[in-house]
């Protein structure tokens, strides 16, 4: 220290001799800079950018719109959707009629008009879907949080809970629930929430476990942060990105779970309108096998809200958390620099993403295997790819 | 590492305990009497005590789940209240149909799924890949009934309104009456089962194959010169097997109780179908049975998944 | 005689933010039986090099050629590459946990090279040639282990085991990629001396890829110098040590802190590395070299042979100056914390007037510690004692290095004192309370008086905070400061440390893993603590900024007097910081004493042992690279 010649420089001098912070090349070049920030707007800009989560996230659009406006419809067509209209409804032979003039998406094998129920089934599927999802994430982030964060004895109530929900065969016990207090939209609701939030505490419950190890808890910690603090500026932000994902992803699936307790008549009972229900009855008798726009557009209405809610939350993810695929991009890039991979990033985003959170998943220390619903596959921000002796610029 | 199972083993006999209570507390908030069920509707008062008193109804509700486990443990269920049958038998006569439905699936899906995701894994970004990931998209959010109508629509129906059979409508024929016929049968289920699943395969083995091929010791497999085929294969599928095990177990698990749907849209006489059936007619003793065969399937099928784990993976091993 | 020539080559890898130019022009040869080092920081392109030219990366695009034994690894075809690898040209990696396939025994995994390239080889015939190599790279009882799996042996052991493997079949070269870096410093040298003991047992020629040029130092007859994709100097390393000839390996060797041997202050390589995306104008060091003149930024330079062997690409006919070491700290920035500090502490006394908050006595020491045990999962089947019955006192001023391999309990000792982490037994004392009676409220008080630097730069900082919220955060808790006095405090805390203050809205994931380090000084600093504890702060850093960080702590704790714990496997390190040092083995304290003493004249055997394997003899300077003159320059 003795040889260090003091000068007398200007802060702005030390500065500059530093380096520029942000874009890592001589000269600033504001296109290259890479977007670190998952702020809503950057978020959104990079989700416009992707064409199939912007179709998908028009049907939604679309759909809610239809849903909103079913009384409208209803008064246009000037059918209402629990009236029966057998004189124009039905055919002389007593079959239904199909798309035309009067009825546009046909009539059911009461006379009932498909387009105004189909309207109708919409609210109660977005109903019950949105509701359902959103209810039990709020449910999984709280036993996840709780039992991630404190662990001991919390975490050993909460995980057996959470094994033994998950270990009920759901249907069943579904269908067993509903016969004893009746089918209802309460009831269904009820049971979707119950069955749906085990799988999202889980991966939760890990990734909590995975913030808690890093070194940014510990020092809050040793700045003498309380444990409450630590859980709402430490963790929950960090967990912002899989909650959104797994409360999309978990809207088509609690709308087909509510599709299937209708279709097996459990879940919303005539007259009330619900997709399931309309395929249910399409099916009994096999009276679409002649009245095919019975199932055909039922089931594609299914169909394409799945889809898109599906599609909506991949792209989602790769909008949250595109460090995933640039993880992967520089992993690849280190040790394989596989070709044409800069077209793969935004599936590599996913493959990352979502192997991250089986991995999360699996790598639970309770004793029972995870059971996944069959709309998995949905992402996770934890695991730090980077080795213990990673330097900065690899 | 026994240690390890026996536990396991013990955590799964407790919460089949709990369902079993579970289950049974569920009856006893039940509105509806089993007893009216039984004698009838039309019944007097003294033939509705007397079955009550046959049923032990009227015994409080402990007593009454004390000699249900005491005879559960013998292989006793109960008796179905709606025709008589044991229900032990109801349900072993079922069992078949929802065997072949889950059995055959799992064979074809896993030969659909897994080869395509490796497929997909090793050439990211191609055509062949994008094609397999649209498709699974699309087959992931088929809700089975749908796919299981427009298929009978499609290869059953059309073809039939032409004038010829290409498949069945449904039903089921027992594997001892000809083994073609058995397979003609399952043959439309057993697509509508295994496409939604192939599906998830895929996403999921393309996911664990892409990562696992990032691994050091996949460069390190490469470095020695194997070829690319071996690298893929013995040292990269090797390690994505821990993680599509427990996938399987999971699935055959809450199949084995979930193929209720597609039992009822191919009329298919399974497990499923009986537990539709004893939930429309308050059959109790026959819901609490199924419900309590569909938990111990999900519960066996991790157990195995955790024994075969520790075999997949050395370094669960003492 | 050469057996690898390797000449202009280039590699360029596609990526989503553009063509990554990771090599540039590089031209070497290799000679057979010797020992050739490739040193350069991260992202310098010494990996992609050596993996792109042995067909590891199929992705990338390489230009030039590669000639080994005859053939051009560049034109050959993937399955004459593929025959190659494994036979003829060996390769091993940096973490041999994560090379080794965790689910194949390690004996299988050696017999498979065996069978891939000689399919005729029958199953014994194949193990009994593993087992004798597994011998050969010093396994003992190769024959029971070879049923073993990667996660039974340990570290060394493993990387052993990947040599064997590289090795069994004999090839010319081997390509070793860091093998050391992942490994305790012990353990290092064993595995270096391995590798050498089989390069001359069995005529291996050996590429040797560091981050470490001490290391090569020891190690490799010749060296080549890479930053940035591109090569800078090239030469038998003796002459690159002596008498570096460009620049920047002038500026390695002084930021280096194992090449000075005293404690002199470190000189770092001021900026940072440009990135790989674009082709330089000029010469690609020209930004941070403190020898630049206008020609560098503009042309780039040609390539210089010198008569003693050395290449080198520079402008400059002298020999390069060495950069001024300069203070870390601004002084006006300096000056205007001090004010701030002594306001404060006038402030603080004129009201305080009796009540004090902390019973502070200047003279007592800061921390004192007693018998100490610490053990993990205390009275089960599964408990560890960590710590094994520690003494030591931490007096006001005292800047403590804590010494020792990784599980010796430094890092936990150091929880300890800070009152982190309950003791089992013994006592400590912490600014004059006893850690194991204090109440909650006492200990929060504590906070502000002890604080801690991380390790790792990536996991220490939230990545959803923004940075002044971060360095703020001690504060807003401890004082409850809010709004622009807060705001200004954390901005003066960013000056200090050499942050730009007008960053105090970005997110950590904005800043380079240097930067990161000093907004977690910042962070620590916040509270004016008296006790610093870095764990291991710079471990994660390349070189250069390592020097940079190093330099700001000094000076940190030149002007404002801060007491420090300083935790670090790497003796070097703890040379330039630390006035004392504790060496700890497995949970003991087995020495301690003044840093040059120890250096000097070490005591304990395990000290002597560390020692041996982190001092690195520097070759000494030849005649021929004493008067050496021009011999080629190639215009690039």
């Amino acid at each position: 220290m003795s040889e260090a010649t003091v000068r007398n420089t200007t802060s702005a001098d030390a500065k500059t001799s530093l380096g520029s912070v942000g874009a890592a090349s001589n000269k600033p070049k504001p296109a290259r800079k890479i977007e670190q920030l998952s702020t809503g707007q950057a978020t959104w800009r990079r989700l416009r950018h992707d064409k199939a989560s912007m179709i998908a996230l028009g049907f939604i659009v679309f759909l809610v719109l239809m849903a909103v406006f079913a009384p409208v419809l209803a008064s246009i067509t000037g059918h209402d959707p629990a009236q029966q209209y057998r004189e124009i409804g039905l055919t002389a032979t007593g079959l239904p009629t199909g798309p035309g003039k009067a009825f546009w998406f046909g009539a059911d094998q009461l006379g009932r008009d498909e387009l105004v129920r189909i309207a109708y089934g919409a609210r109660v599927s977005l109903l019950v879907g949105v509701v359902a999802s959103m209810c039990g994430s709020l449910i999984a982030v709280i036993i996840g949080v709780l039992a991630g964060y404190f662990g001991g004895w919390v975490d050993n109530v909460l995980s057996r809970i959470t094994d033994f929900v998950m270990t009920i065969p759901f249907l069943l016990c579904a269908l067993a629930l509903v016969s004893v207090f009746g089918a209802s939209i309460r009831m269904c609701l009820f049971v979707v929430i119950f069955f749906s939030w085990a799988v999202t505490g889980r991966v939760i419950r890990a990734q909590v476990q995975v913030l808690k190890k890093k070194e940014f808890v510990e020092a809050a910690r040793s700045l003498g942060a309380s444990d409450a603090s630590i859980i709402v500026k430490d963790i929950l932000p960090n967990l912002t990105e899989t909650i959104i994902v797994y409360t999309t992803q978990g809207i088509p699936s609690c709308i087909v779970f509510e599709a299937s307790l209708s279709f097996l008549g459990m879940g919303i009972v005539p007259p009330t309108p619900s997709w399931g229900g309309m395929l249910s009855e399409a099916a009994g008798n096999s009276i679409y096998m002649v009245a095919p726009w019975l199932v055909f557009f039922p089931g594609l209405f299914l169909l394409m809200t799945t889809l898109s809610f599906n599609i909506l939350g991949d792209g989602l993810r790769d909008a949250l958390d595109p460090k995933a695929g640039r993880r992967m991009l520089a992993k690849r890039r280190r040790k394989k620099g596989a070709a044409a991979v800069a077209a793969v990033t935004p599936v590599a985003a996913q493959i990352a993403a979502a192997n991250d959170d089986i991995a999360a998943a699996t790598a639970d220390s309770a004793p029972l295997a995870s059971s996944m619903t069959s709309a998995s596959a949905t992402s996770s921000t934890s695991s730090t790819t980077s080795s213990t002796t990673t330097k900065e610029g690899d | 590492m026994v240690k390890q199972i026996l536990r396991r083993l013990l955590f799964a006999v407790i919460i089949l305990f709990l369902l079993s209570i579970f289950v049974f507390a569920l009856f006893y908030i039940a509105p509806g009497n089993p007893a009216r069920l039984i004698a009838g509707e039309k019944a007097s008062q003294e033939v509705l005590d007397q079955v009550t008193r046959n049923l032990g109804l009227d015994k409080p509700l402990w007593q009454q789940y004390i000699r249900f486990i005491t005879h559960a443990f013998q292989g006793d269920f109960g008796i179905s209240y709606r025709n008589q049958t044991p229900v032990t038998e109801l349900i072993l006569s079922r069992l078949p149909v929802t065997f072949s439905l889950v059995g055959g699936a799992v064979i074809i899906w896993l030969l659909i799924g897994v080869p395509l995701g490796v497929v997909s894994a090793t050439h990211p970004g191609t055509w062949k890949d994008r094609l397999a990931q649209v498709l699974s998209q699309l087959f992931i959010s088929f809700p089975s009934f749908v796919l299981g109508m427009f298929l009978l629509y499609l290869l059953y129906y059309l073809p039939k309104r032409n004038g010829f059979t290409l498949f069945p409508p449904g039903g089921y024929k027992p594997l001892e009456d000809g083994f073609i016929d058995w397979a003609w049968h399952m043959v439309l289920p057993w697509l509508t089962l295994a496409l939604l699943m192939a599906a998830l395969y895929q996403r999921l083995t393309r996911a664990e194959m892409i990562d696992v091929l990032g691994e050091d010791y996949i460069r390190t497999a490469r470095a020695k010169g194997i070829s690319e085929r071996k690298v893929i294969y013995k040292h990269g599928l090797r390690s994505t097997l821990t993680v599509l095990t427990t996938q399987l177990g999971a699935d055959i698990g809450s199949l084995l109780s979930g193929s209720i749907i597609i039992e009822q849209v191919f009329g298919l006489q399974g497990v499923g179908a009986l537990a539709v059936k004893s939930v429309n007619t308050q059959d109790r003793p026959v819901i609490i049975g199924v419900v309590l065969l569909g938990g111990f399937f999900i519960v066996m099928m991790n157990l195995l998944v955790d024994i075969l784990h520790v075999a997949l993976e050395p370094t669960l091993r003492r | 005689m050469s057996i690898l020539q390797v000449h202009d080559v280039s590699v360029d890898l596609p990526t989503e933010d553009g063509v990554v130019h990771a090599v540039q022009h590089v031209s070497f040869d290799v000679d057979k039986g010797e020992v050739f080092g490739i040193v350069g920081e991260s992202g310098s392109g010494k990996s992609v090099l050596t993996q792109a030219i042995t067909g590891l990366m199929p992705g990338a695009e390489v230009h030039g050629t590669a000639v080994f034994d005859g053939v051009d690894l560049l034109k050959a075809t993937p399955r004459q590459l593929r025959s190659m690898r494994g036979n003829k040209i060996g390769m091993i990696f940096q973490d041999p946990l994560s090379s080794l396939h965790p689910y194949f025994t390690i004996g299988s995994q050696i017999v498979e090279v065996i069978r891939t390239h000689e399919p005729k080889t029958s199953r014994d015939d194949a193990k009994a040639r593993a087992i004798e190599m597994l011998e050969m790279v010093g396994i003992k009882n190769a024959d029971k282990r070879f049923g073993d799996y990667p996660h039974q042996f340990s570290g060394g052991m493993r990387q052993r085991v990947m040599i064997a493997m590289a090795l069994v079949l004999r090839p010319e070269i081997i390509i070793a990629d860091e093998p050391t870096t992942a490994l305790d410093v012990t353990i290092q040298k064993q595995v270096l001396d391995v590798l050498r003991d089989m390069s001359d047992k069995l005529g291996t020629t050996v590429v040797m890829i560091s981050h470490d040029l001490t290391l090569l130092g020891s190690f490799a007859d010749r060296a080549m110098v890479m930053y940035a994709g591109h090569q800078l100097e090239m030469g038998p390393v003796s002459a690159l040590f002596s008498r570096p000839a460009h620049p920047y390996t002038l500026g390695l060797l002084h930021s280096s802190p194992d090449a000075e041997n005293d404690r002199k202050r470190l000189t770092p390589i001021e900026g940072r590395m440009p990135s790989l995306l674009d082709i330089p104008v000029g010469c690609v060091f020209a930004p941070r070299c403190p020898n630049a003149t206008d020609r560098c930024g503009l042309t780039a330079p040609p390539r210089r042979t010198l008569s003693d062997g050395v290449t080198v690409s520079c402008w400059r006919r002298a020999d390069p100056t060495p950069a001024e070491a300069k203070p870390e700290i601004d002084e006006f920035v300096l000056q205007r914390a001090r004010d701030r500090a002594e306001e404060q502490a006038a402030a603080k006394d004129a009201a305080a007037n009796g009540t004090e908050e902390w019973p502070l006595d200047k003279n007592a020491p800061i921390a004192l510690v007693e018998d100490l045990h610490l053990t993990y999962n205390a009275g089960t089947r599964k408990a560890v004692e960590v710590l094994k019955g520690i003494d030591l006192t931490v007096n006001r001023g005292d800047s403590i290095g804590l010494v020792g391999e990784s599980g010796c309990g430094k890092t936990t000792l150091a929880r300890v004192i800070a009152g982190l982490l309950p003791a089992t037994s013994g006592k400590v004392m912490l600014l004059g309370q006893d850690n194991s009676t204090v109440s909650r409220a006492e200990w929060r008080e504590q906070r502000r008086h002890v604080q801690l630097v991380f390790q790792d730069p990536y996991g220490s900082l939230n990545p959803r905070r923004r940075v002044g919220s971060i360095i703020g955060e001690p504060i807003r808790i401890q004082h409850h400061w809010s709004g622009n006095r807060l705001k200004k405090r954390v901005q003066e805390l960013m000056e200090l440390v050499g942050l730009n203050p007008e960053h105090y809205n970005r997110y950590p994931g904005e800043f380079s893993g240097g930067q990161r380090q000093r907004i977690g000084i910042a962070r620590a600093l916040a509270l004016d603590p008296e006790l610093i504890i870095f764990d291991e702060p710079v471990s994660a850093l390349d070189v250069s900024i390592q020097a940079q960080i190093l330099n700001l702590i000094q000076d940190l704790q030149d002007a404002f007097g801060y007491t420090y714990l300083f935790i670090s496997h790497d003796l070097a390190v703890v040379r330039h910081v630390c006035s004392r040092v504790v060496v700890i083995e497995n949970g003991r304290i087995v020495e301690r004493g003044d840093t040059e003493r120890i250096y000097d004249a070490p005591q304990a055997p395990f000290t002597k042992r560390l020692l041996a394997a982190s001092i690195r003899a520097v070759p000494p300077e030849s005649q021929e690279t004493a008067h050496r003159t021009l011999v080629k320059e190639v215009v690039a």
